[in-house]
């Protein structure tokens, strides 16, 4: 579990990261997404002990990150947005490496290194030199190194950033299966991504929280209602049958047509109230009355 | 974990083709420096083999000659061995792998340069040849030819300490170097002015790396130069500790 509480980080006079709290439980995919600049990095930074909090506390694990650092960065482990690689080593000497650098005791070291590469589907490269790799192999091999240790926190800063749409894919599924052992926060600046891997999503801009929940909750507040067009031929009896309708938001009227907002639920009740005031109708188009992106953009922006 | 991450630091200058220039470089240096003196140390004796039953000594003729071009050829080549030792680490990404990890900046700091040293000693190893060449054909005083080894170990360690630290200050390896090279240069400058009675000279005499080194060249290893060369050696292990630590807080 990572647990920040007040969390905040001043560059002289910048705020990058301003009075932050939220909670990544166990066996939950949490997201923290933010447009760029929104203090992402800087927070996941200040989780793995890179960077020193200006105020605030992060605990992982249930050690706290500045009193007791070094049993609080062995429970955790960290991809940058840059993995950190070394381009001259060999993928199995540098998962080994970072085997040793997480302590990883010397007899359970083979299996720890064995483990990763086989997780982070490495296998076929784990002889290379880590300098010849694609992209997308190069960030598995940092995937690797975050897990070899298989520390109860992973800590991801942008994991498919840069990657073709089927490595993401792949990335995307190895992420997902990650939560079943560890506690997974991850940043992210894609909304599909967010929506695609996060159970939580902690939303970020100009360094201080907008919202945060479950996704799916977030989902229902962001895209609470839906708009549908309707084509009717009396528009004013429609409009009257609609009005008494749980669920229905504004009503209005454009030539033919009619524009309904309507929480998703509503939709049976809207057709049975229609053919209940026996209006024909034709059913044109539906959608969600905002995308979840410009609800997203309008939380940010205010 | 220090052995460890000065193994890893071996590996990575062994695998690194700047190393092998530097270490080209040292070597044809110390090559044709060596040659030079013999020849001219035999040519001062006029006899061939021999020398050693001559008027001019062998540690003045040749010792200490090549004790001093091989100080000054340290003093030019070690800052390209250590400048990419932190430099790096923050310009290529790669730091944040240390600072997320169970281990303290003091033993990364540490294992860095055990590492260099490590590369220095496989150095002196292969210039070992003009040592045991002398000790094949004449018969030179194994004192001070000891005390020269250890004098240029111990200017190597400080030197290395000193890269290591100008290399935590920035991520350019070109900046870190060249601020390693201004020490170097201050140092030498500063033995140039030894002689005489003002203050500089006397600021000279204890103040530049050259002067505490020099004692070593006959042979004579004092407690007090070798203690002044480990305490600057600590000290910038220090400041390159410290610098890297409070990269946190930055």
């Amino acid at each position: 579990m990572i647990r920040v509480e007040g969390l905040s980080r001043r560059y002289g006079e910048l705020i990058a990261v301003d009075d932050l709290s939220f909670v990544a439980e166990p066996g939950r995919v949490t997201g923290l997404l933010g447009p760029n600049g929104a203090g992402k990095s800087t927070t996941l930074r200040m989780i793995c002990g890179c960077l020193g909090p200006s105020d605030g506390r992060v605990e992982v694990a249930g050690h706290d990150v500045v009193r007791d650092p070094r049993t609080a960065r062995a429970s955790l482990g960290y991809l940058p947005e840059s993995p950190p690689l070394y381009l001259d080593m060999r993928v199995r000497d540098y998962v080994d490496h970072a085997a040793r650098l997480r302590r990883v005791p010397r007899r359970e070291r083979a299996d720890a290194v064995r483990f990763a590469i086989e997780r982070s589907g490495l296998s076929e490269v784990a002889h290379r030199l880590v300098g010849h790799l694609s992209k997308g192999y190069r960030q598995r091999v940092g995937l690797a190194q975050a897990l070899v240790h298989r520390p109860p926190v992973l800590v991801l800063d942008e994991p498919t950033h840069g990657l073709d749409p089927r490595q993401m894919a792949s990335m995307r599924e190895l992420l997902v299966s990650l939560k079943e052992e560890h506690t997974v926060l991850l940043s992210t600046h894609l909304l599909a991504e967010a929506t695609a891997l996060c159970d939580e999503l902690v939303i970020l801009a100009g360094g201080r929280l907008v919202a945060a929940g479950p996704e799916q909750e977030l989902r229902r507040q962001l895209l609470g209602s839906s708009r549908v067009r309707i084509r009717v031929r009396e528009l004013a009896g429609a409009a009257t049958a609609l009005a008494s309708v749980d669920g229905v938001g504004a009503v209005e009227e454009s030539g033919e047509l009619l524009f309904v907002s309507l929480v998703a639920e509503a939709g049976p009740e809207v057709l049975a109230a229609l053919n209940a005031a026996a209006v024909p109708f034709g059913l044109l188009e539906s959608g969600a009355a905002d995308t979840l992106e410009t609800l997203f953009l309008k939380a940010v922006a205010s | 974990m220090v052995l460890h991450l000065a193994r890893r630091e071996l590996l990575a200058t062994l695998r690194s083709p700047l190393s092998w220039v530097v270490a080209g470089t040292w070597l044809a240096l110390h090559g044709v420096m060596f040659l030079v003196l013999v020849n001219a140390y035999l040519r001062m004796t006029s006899a061939g083999p021999g020398w050693e039953t001559d008027g001019v000594p062998i540690l003045h003729g040749l010792l200490d000659p090549l004790y001093s071009a091989q100080s000054l050829f340290l003093l030019l080549l070690m800052p390209l061995l250590t400048m990419r030792s932190l430099a790096a680490e923050q310009s290529e990404g790669t730091l944040p792998l240390l600072l997320s990890s169970p281990v303290g900046t003091l033993e990364v700091v540490l294992g860095k340069w055990l590492g260099v040293m490590g590369f220095v000693g496989l150095l002196f190893l292969l210039a070992g040849y003009a040592p045991a060449a002398l000790l094949v054909l004449g018969d030179p005083p194994p004192g001070p030819m000891l005390g020269e080894a250890a004098g240029l170990f111990l200017l190597a360690g400080t030197l290395a300490a000193v890269g290591i630290a100008t290399s935590s200050l920035t991520a350019s390896q070109l900046v870190a170097a060249v601020l390693a090279w201004t020490f170097s240069l201050g140092s030498w400058l500063l033995a140039a002015l030894e002689t005489g009675d003002g203050l500089m000279a006397a600021v000279a005499r204890h103040a530049s790396l050259l002067v505490h080194v020099r004692s070593f060249g006959g042979g004579l290893v004092r407690s007090t130069d070798v203690v002044w060369l480990l305490a600057v050696t600590g000290l910038f292990l220090c400041v390159a500790w410290q610098r890297t630590e409070s990269g946190r807080w930055r």
